[in-house]
């Protein structure tokens, strides 16, 4: 059995937090790609605020997750790139929202 | 990291950004605009100036809005929307179709006195169903000064009624030009192939 992460304890919800789409701009990244059914890369820009090529870089890693498909579509004559989440990916940000919210239901009340 | 995190809020962001290019605004103006010029001065050709005006929505969205703003397409939820506020517009063009087939008709009508608020109401009910379902909070204020222009006209008649619809024609597309400017300003057209990379 694996060692629980540092700082965690074993069983804990804390220890089944996905790494890959807590980091706060993946986060933000896959929050938009669920509420929507795809978007290009020039939108998710403007949505994110993220720089090209911060965006770029974590598009990547989620692209190598398997959580986004990126597919190249023409609109009219001009190529676009569309994202959208795998089902993989929409499984993955269901299960951070649930693990989230039963990291917060733990935390005792003051 | 904040433990909360509003889809539903993101979404709408998502889909409110399109109206931040003011062409709504623009084209509701406008009509109002010409409706009222051509009152006043009884030019009918006026009229035909709206034949253009129609094409400013879907070419302006073509050619400034997606542009700068990028490409999407909106999930299930937000077409079924959109789907509705199509059904509640056609219902309104038939009415209002149908109510100037009757006046037409050599029917007796009450009196444009009496007819001007039903008009009013109708048309703020419409606007406020639009701006319901498509998220688009401005259309409600542009319905209430819709329809009191259309009050103004059925109280006081020409030339203050289409005068009073001019004037509110230019106030609403003063804020389309106003909201069109500083979209434009805050989405600058992006460098070539910025919504073609491959990620």
């Amino acid at each position: 059995m694996s060692k629980p992460k540092a700082g965690t304890k074993e069983g804990s919800p804390l220890t089944d937090i996905d790494t890959l789409v807590h980091e706060p701009a993946r986060l933000n990244i896959m929050a938009q790609l669920y509420v929507l059914e795809g978007a290009d890369f020039l939108f998710l820009m403007r949505q994110t605020g993220l720089t090209f090529g911060n965006l770029s870089s974590h598009l990547g890693k989620l692209e190598y997750a398997g959580y986004v498909n990126v597919k190249k579509e023409f609109v009219g004559k001009k190529p676009h790139t569309m994202l959208r989440l795998t089902e993989k990916g929409r499984t993955a940000f269901r299960r951070y929202m649930q693990t989230m919210r039963q990291v917060f239901d733990e935390l005792p009340s003051n | 990291m904040a433990g909360r995190i509003s889809l539903k809020e993101v979404e709408l962001k998502a889909w409110s950004s399109y109206f931040e290019d003011g062409l709504w605004d623009i084209f509701l103006g406008a009509m109002l605009l010409i409706g009222g010029i051509r009152s006043v001065t009884d030019y009918v050709w006026y009229t035909l100036l709206i034949l253009p005006l129609i094409l400013v929505l879907p070419l302006g969205k073509r050619l400034i809005t997606t542009p700068r703003l990028g490409h999407v397409k909106f999930g299930p939820s937000r077409k079924a929307r959109q789907r509705k506020a199509v059904v509640a517009l056609i219902i309104s063009v038939v009415a209002i179709f149908a109510l100037l087939l009757l006046s037409n008709s050599g029917l007796a009508l009450p009196p444009r006195m009496l007819i001007s608020p039903m008009m009013a109401v109708w048309i703020a009910v419409i606007f406020g169903v639009l701006a319901y379902f498509l998220d688009f909070k401005r259309l409600y204020a542009y319905g209430l000064l819709y329809g009191m222009s259309e009050v103004i006209w059925g109280q006081f008649g020409k030339p203050v009624g289409p005068v009073a619809q001019t004037i509110i024609g230019i106030a609403i597309l003063a804020i389309g030009l106003v909201v069109f400017v500083r979209f434009l300003r805050r989405y600058p057209l992006p460098a070539k192939g910025a919504s073609d990379v491959k990620a």
